[in-house]
């Protein structure tokens, strides 16, 4: 039994993880929690829908052209919502940042309705009986693209050039330009791919759970949020972690205490953090500059 | 003044702040090749002027002129690929990266390879981030930091870390080097290390735009001086020049009562 609720919890997790990368990454290079993430969560799961249903093109296919359309919205949603605000207070870019949310997810609820679509599964209702657990072909399939997905960014983020231009402006922005970093890219790639992580997240909980709707961003946007405050937001590994843990524990509080209180535990834990160690599990405390 | 011998010049630069003139139509050229001295007491202007030169101040007035192109209005990453890359008066390096990849991302602007190169890992790109990899170890010998490439950034010593900074700006491959107070905070015997190490840029073709604080320093390295003082240029000249003028004793010393 508790090695099952871990199994779930760890599946369930691995998808909170690639949604709080999207929040970590984008508030790592600008300092910006961008709300509207939870939308391009629900964007994907729309995008894959509807070319599984509608066109009948295979599942993994549809998931990498949801992942590559949401990039481009999350793109778009950088240049046009936040980027002339890049030298305005914080606050007026988390409040477009809520705008943005807020039109998108109406937006949905005005083209596709309100009730919910079936997302059909494509994959057999096989389930592997393992001694002391068992995983569905589904949950193998979800687990397998997260961390391929996590170890890709790994990867991108400490091999690559792109990913060397995106730590260093992370921590310097002005000195980052000088060394000939055009700042206006690296913001743009982060969006890019932190914006296609949210959209696998969300095709692969839409066909989890076999529902896709204009408001399915609203919880995971949130529990996203919470995973990267709870590992340390700004800090990539932490977001990996944070997720992990909140998926966990969810799980844990629905299957020992009741269902119900599946969300509760999920913002008590972000309140217990934020109390005993604000800056995150994995985060460093940073003294503002005076 | 002949073109073809400058590098940099100042057409009556201004930068405002509000009411503040930070500086007030400075006029300057420095030739190719040449170790070029700016000072000044404390607010003169001289970081103001760095930061036009390197774009993240826009002048309020006045033409600066790199290579006899306008430089005004361009962003900091496109006058770096143009060829000035400049030093910080209080170090900023990356810190939590090491060593060699503090140079590596200097070489950034010079290396080609885009997003999907680097993804896909293509020959070309593996070939040039060997080829990058080379060259910064080549500069870290050259200031002195082989042996400490692995090393992150933030563990040097504080000279090592100065001297981290001016590899890290030569890897973008500049012809007019600024540097910001380059000895502040070093001892007698760092400060000889670094003239000898100013020397040998200089010596690589390179031209050097040199703040400082250390008389001695800037005294016997550049070949001209300019003073600033309240965001004016009050002289210029060679440091023998400089030193006799009246002005620039009264800047420094106040006047006599």
């Amino acid at each position: 039994m508790l090695s099952q609720q871990l199994v779930n919890g760890i599946v369930l997790g691995s998808t909170y993880a690639l949604i709080a990368l999207g929040y970590t990454m984008v508030y790592g290079i600008i300092e910006l929690i961008n709300f509207a993430h939870g939308e391009i969560y629900m964007f994907g799961a729309f995008v894959a829908m509807l070319l599984v249903t509608i066109y009948k093109v295979p599942f993994l296919l549809s998931l990498l052209v949801a992942m590559a359309l949401s990039s481009l919205l999350g793109v778009t949603i950088e240049f046009l919502a936040y980027r002339p605000l890049r030298r305005a207070p914080r606050l007026a870019a988390l409040i477009s940042a809520i705008g943005a949310s807020i039109f998108l997810q109406n937006l949905a609820l005005f083209i596709m309705g309100p009730r919910p679509y079936n997302f059909p599964s494509p994959f057999e209702r096989r389930v592997f009986n393992l001694e002391i657990f068992a995983i569905s072909q589904i949950e193998l399939y979800i687990l397998l693209i997260s961390f391929f997905l996590m170890l890709g960014l790994h990867f991108l983020i400490m091999k690559t050039k792109l990913g060397k231009a995106m730590r260093a402006t992370a921590q310097d922005k002005d000195t980052a330009a000088l060394m000939g970093i055009n700042i206006d890219k690296v913001i743009s790639a982060t969006f890019l791919i932190g914006s296609a992580f949210g959209a696998a997240s969300g095709v692969m909980i839409g066909v989890y759970f076999r529902s896709v709707s204009p408001t399915m961003g609203l919880m995971p946007g949130l529990k996203g949020f919470v995973a990267a405050v709870l590992g340390g937001i700004g800090n990539i590994p932490g977001a990996m972690l944070g997720g992990l843990l909140l998926g966990v524990a969810e799980t844990m509080g629905a299957a020992y205490l009741s269902s119900q209180y599946r969300d509760a535990v999920a913002f008590a834990i972000l309140i217990v953090v934020l109390i005993l160690k604000p800056s995150g599990l994995l985060g460093k405390m940073v003294q503002d500059k005076v | 003044m002949d073109n073809n011998n400058m590098i940099l010049q100042t057409i009556k630069v201004s930068k405002y702040f509000g009411g503040l003139k930070a500086l007030d139509s400075v006029d300057l050229f420095i030739r190719k090749g040449e170790i070029f001295g700016l000072i000044g007491p404390n607010g003169a202007g001289k970081t103001t002027f760095f930061n036009l030169l390197t774009g993240h101040y826009q002048p309020s007035q006045g033409e600066i002129v790199f290579k006899n192109k306008e430089i005004k209005g361009l962003k900091p990453y496109e006058i770096t690929a143009l060829g000035i890359a400049r030093t910080f008066q209080n170090i900023r390096l990356f810190n939590e990266m090491t060593v060699l990849e503090n140079v590596l991302i200097g070489m950034h602007c010079q290396t080609k390879t885009g997003l999907w190169g680097s993804i896909l890992r293509s020959p070309a790109a593996t070939s040039e981030e060997k080829m990058a990899r080379e060259k910064c170890k080549e500069l870290l010998a050259f200031v002195g930091l082989d042996g400490k490439s692995e090393e992150k950034a933030r563990n040097l010593a504080y000279g090592e870390q100065r001297r981290l900074e001016i590899a890290r700006a030569l890897a973008t491959q500049p012809q007019l080097l600024l540097l910001d107070e380059p000895a502040a905070g070093m001892n007698p015997q760092e400060t000889n290390n670094l003239m000898d190490l100013i020397y040998r840029i200089r010596d690589k073709g390179d031209t050097i735009l040199l703040i400082e604080h250390d008389m001695k320093l800037v005294m016997g390295i550049s070949e001209r001086v300019a003073v600033l003082d309240y965001g004016q240029k009050i002289s210029e000249g060679t440091p023998r020049e400089v030193q006799k003028d009246e002005r620039v004793i009264k800047a420094y010393l106040g006047e006599e009562i």
